[in-house]
């Protein structure tokens, strides 16, 4: 049996276009144009031609229209899965759908289809606004659902969205249990598609001139620090991303060899000076690098130390997650393998012979290596380098050219140069990436690290006191390790400008905006973001309940949703005593005078015969029970009573009395 | 049908209740009352289909450690829960009864009136009543409310209403719920009028032919206040006109006039067809305005006029052998 045909009412189509726009339109802002004029077209022309009672398209047009969206998605795309691609075609057949809307139970399913499109946006966005978006949206389209099944007839849009609102408000309280007692588990439970997160800007596993510069235009959050004491000062505020330690003078990566000494348990440095208690919040960054403060003791579970000091995850950071740490920002790697020292020494083919006898003319010129190294850094502070932003390309011999040339760079050119310069005099050099500084907000008393504070410095190996670390960068514009990049003075090819506290009262005042946000995104991520199984158990363990397993979170979740559905269904349920009318009360109070008195009147007695029987009775206060009947048969049936006659009845009924 | 889950009765009743038939019965025209354990719900293929969905969100939440996908699911979730009790609200308390309904002839619509009122003073949306074929769709304000259910009469006596099953999906359509409740309260189907043929027997003949078309007419009797109903031809307009307000002409028969239908006297042989003549007699009779009596072997009714004698004779048709 094929169900019924329906048949919406204009305000009917309205409503699911509405409802579908509603879910696609963060989608349709973002797909390529042409299709999104299609599926504007699309939609457009099936609410008029619905609106009118006209039959939908023909099957052949239908079917022409699918498949033309569907290879024109995968000539775009190349591909139908993934998240980009797999979204696309959702959001393409979705408004094809409504093409061949013919039964109810096409719009039930459009409308399960517009809530599963915006769960889908969240995949590309997690915003605060996005959830202020998709919160009024799932309240508009549950408000047109309301109206999809209203079958009888048309009531104001205000009623349905009114129903939607009071339904969506008392599942709030089931939402926030589900949320905090549904059991998390960690990691995907499939391989996910390569698109399946946004594309994200971070440290690279490799560096080459132009790469951290790039980065350091993005002002988005890289992480925040929230320290649990008080917090270290600008100049140790180095947060070790990848180490490089291989280069064919161009491109740097780290190196792939061997370790002898990687087995042992014990701590591969010796911590000196104070320790530093923070939780680091990372913001996803496809990478898998975890930039916690140099140099970190504790680390977490699912986190490994590489032999040169640096964090990375097993997997790919593509969730933002949130580890406690406790780092000593000073600190002494004492201990190097021969073949780590003899490999950080390693020059490539290419280094000009120019280089080369640079180094060596301070190695002959002077003794000890410390000596060596203050002459090179001294090289950068008082020959003209600028250290910018937009550093000029650089051909085949990059290190020569940047030395000698341009002597424009940015934190890599200088880090990469000086490493070599280091080597090519005899010193074991390596290339540490990672940030540099941070910004304290002071209304949540955090640090923020931005992507512009991608910073490269320089380890180099002395005999006495092992790895040490050197910031070339310093040398050039020594305000760069104690302020901020000023993007906004920045991308026109000049010289680097820093920020300073002594800016204008607009400039504050914009300022102290930014971190109001800023403290409002970060509470957002801490607490609904990173919520994980971590968090839960946190929480959790807050609340009194340590270690508590997914079968006694189950448990809980049960006995919550049903206590709060307890709740809402006396609430619901409950018998509002009727509401009666003041007028009818007072009428029924004579004749429950008059009852009392041995007048019982019927029930299907009128005013008129009761009033006959009460003068029969010969009663004391005839007269006024005749008033009484009067003035209720004028309150009840005139067809416009004069209301000021309540209070006459009022007192009347009240100063009746039968004896 | 009723192996189904029940909502909130469980928690009220005993379990060996649980599986029974629940049909309410209403004696008379007392209201009925859908307490809790006469009401059952389930989801509906929409609903399985919203559980589908969150399925897919949850799985998706999990697989991409989305906290926002997983806020969403968690939102409609308690969404499709928070629905199932306002379905269940919809219909729990609502009283019924059956009201004054509308007698037919057979192969027509008999017309059964439900009175409904929500017992707890909420307004009920959407409510679905189902009798066999019948079905009736309708709102229930705060004050009384009636809706009709037609059934069609295929065979002359008492129709019972029967069971009705009155049901719900509202809000959202996620969730059924419904009761039944057994009416013993039924209709007459009255003998379907026979096709047009002899003239009742006992008019005479020759006065047949003009009695049928201008008897009535003929003898005025007097004036009346004019009735909504009465025949524009039958309004004394010049009264009208003099500004005394609208008269009805009265035109009555005499005694002379009035006639025996007597189930002895038909052409026909047959119990239903005799019947079906006296039917068609009886309409022809009270359309002429003829005074005319009912004799059936079993009874007879007096002659009389008027839609009330006419209905009172019919209804001894309808239910002439039938055991009551």
């Amino acid at each position: 049996m094929t169900p019924a045909l329906w048949h919406p009412r204009p305000h009917q189509w309205w409503g699911l276009g509405l409802a579908l726009t509603l879910s696609a339109a963060p989608h349709l802002l973002r797909l390529p144009i042409w299709l999104s004029a299609i599926w504007v077209l699309a939609v457009g022309w099936r609410l008029s031609l619905g609106v009118q009672g006209r039959a939908m398209p023909a099957l052949v047009i239908r079917l022409l229209l699918t498949l033309a969206a569907g290879v024109a998605l995968y000539l775009y795309f190349g591909t139908v899965l993934g998240r980009d691609a797999g979204s696309a075609l959702l959001v393409i057949m979705v408004g094809l759908k409504l093409l061949e809307l013919k039964q109810r139970r096409d719009a039930t399913l459009l409308i399960l289809l517009s809530y599963l499109l915006l769960a889908i946006q969240f995949m590309f966005s997690q915003a605060i606004a996005q959830v202020v978006y998709t919160t009024a949206a799932v309240l508009g389209i549950t408000g047109i659902w309301v109206t999809l099944n209203n079958p009888l007839d048309e009531r104001s849009w205000r009623v349905d969205m009114l129903i939607a609102a009071r339904l969506l408000g008392q599942a709030v309280p089931l939402t926030v249990i589900l949320f905090v007692l549904f059991p998390r588990l960690p990691g995907p439970l499939w391989s996910l598609p390569s698109d399946a997160h946004a594309a994200r800007t971070g440290l690279s596993g490799e560096m080459e001139p132009g790469r951290i510069s790039q980065l350091a235009l993005s002002s988005a959050v890289a992480f925040r620090a929230d320290f649990a004491g008080h917090i270290p000062p600008p100049a140790q505020r180095y947060w070790r991303g990848p180490v490089f330690e291989m280069t064919d003078g161009r491109r740097w990566w780290g190196s792939t060899e061997p370790y002898a000494s990687n087995t042992t348990r014990a701590l591969p440095f010796q911590p000196a000076g104070e320790a530093y208690r923070y939780v680091l919040t990372l913001e996803p960054n496809g990478g898998a690098w975890l930039p916690a403060l140099e140099l970190a003791t504790s680390i977490p579970a699912d986190v490994e130390r590489l032999p040169t000091l640096e964090l990375k995850a097993k997997r790919p950071i593509d969730v933002l997650r949130r580890d406690a740490f406790i780092s000593y920002p000073i600190f002494q790697i004492t201990a190097a393998t021969d073949a780590e020292l003899r490999r950080n020494l390693r020059l490539p083919n290419t280094l000009s012979e120019r280089t080369r006898q640079l180094a060596q003319h301070w190695r002959n010129s002077v003794r000890s290596d410390r000596e060596v190294i203050d002459a090179a850094l001294h090289y950068f502070h008082t020959e003209p380098f600028v250290y910018t932003l937009e550093p000029p390309l650089l051909g085949a011999n990059p290190i020569d050219e940047f030395l000698f040339e341009t002597r424009r760079g940015f934190c890599e050119h200088y880090a990469s140069a000086f490493t070599l310069l280091m080597r090519s005099a005899g010193i074991p050099a390596r290339v540490v990436t990672g940030y540099q500084g941070g910004e304290l907000n002071p209304l949540g008393g955090y640090l923020i690290v931005r992507q512009s504070d991608a910073h490269a410095w320089v380890e180099l190996w002395l005999d006495e006191a092992g790895w040490v670390r050197f910031d070339p960068t310093a040398a050039v514009a020594p305000e760069r390790v104690e302020h901020r990049i000023d993007l906004d003075l920045a991308r026109n090819g000049d010289a680097v400008r820093f920020q300073f506290d002594e800016d204008g009262l607009l400039a504050r005042g914009l300022r102290s905006t930014r971190f109001a946000l800023d403290a409002l995104n970060n509470g957002w991520n801490q607490w609904v973001l990173s919520y994980g199984p971590q968090r839960q158990q946190d929480l959790l363990s807050r609340l009194g309940l340590r270690n508590t397993s997914w079968r006694e979170l189950a448990w809980g979740l049960l006995f919550g949703i049903g206590a709060a559905l307890g709740v809402l269904a006396l609430l619901l349920l409950r018998r509002v005593p009727p509401k009666r009318d003041p007028i009818c009360e007072l009428y029924a109070r004579f004749r429950k005078r008059l009852a009392q008195q041995g007048l019982m009147s019927q029930p299907n007695e009128g005013p008129q015969t009761l009033l006959m029987r009460v003068e029969q009775a010969q009663l004391p206060s005839t007269a006024t029970a005749r008033r009484i009947t009067e003035l209720y048969v004028e309150l009840r049936y005139a067809p416009h009573p004069d209301t000021t006659l309540v209070a006459e009845l009022r007192r009347a009924v009240n100063n009746f009395n039968t004896r | 049908m009723f192996s189904a889950a029940r909502f909130s009765a469980s928690f009220f009743h005993p379990w060996k209740t649980l599986f029974q038939n629940r049909t309410g019965r209403a004696a008379g025209s007392a209201w009925i009352d859908l307490q809790p354990h006469r009401i059952f719900i389930l989801p509906t293929r929409a609903g399985l289909g919203f559980a589908g969905l969150l399925l897919v969100m949850l799985l998706g939440a999990i697989n991409y450690s989305n906290n926002l996908i997983f806020g969403l699911t968690f939102l409609l979730a308690g969404l499709g829960l928070v629905t199932m009790l306002h379905t269940y609200r919809n219909l729990a308390h609502l009283q019924l009864r059956a009201g004054q309904g509308r007698p037919g002839f057979v192969g027509e619509q008999l017309g059964f009136q439900l009175w409904l009122c929500p017992g707890d003073g909420r307004p009920r949306h959407a409510i679905k009543l189902n009798a066999g074929k019948a079905a009736a769709l309708t709102h229930v304000s705060v004050k009384s409310n009636d809706v009709w259910l037609h059934l069609e009469a295929e065979q002359r006596g008492p129709l019972p209403l029967g069971v009705v099953t009155v049901s719900s999906t509202y809000p959202l359509g996620l969730f059924r719920t419904w009761s039944r409740v057994a009416f013993e309260h039924s209709e007459l189907a009255y003998p379907a009028p026979a096709r047009p043929g002899p003239p009742p027997p006992t008019l005479a003949k020759g006065e047949h032919q003009a009695g049928i078309q201008h008897a009535g007419t003929e003898d005025f009797r007097g004036l009346r206040a004019y009735r909504p109903g009465d025949s524009l031809r039958h309004v004394h307009w010049k009264a009208l006109a003099r500004e005394q307000g609208l008269l009805t002409k009265e035109f009555g028969s005499n005694q002379a006039r009035s006639c025996w239908l007597d189930f002895a006297s038909t052409p026909e042989q047959d119990i239903e067809a005799r019947l079906q003549r006296l039917c068609r007699w009886i309409l022809e009779a009270e359309r002429a305005q003829h005074s005319y009596g009912l004799r059936l072997p079993t009874l007879s009714v007096s002659p009389a006029r008027g839609n009330a004698h006419r209905d009172r004779c019919l209804a001894a048709l309808a239910t002439f052998g039938v055991s009551a």
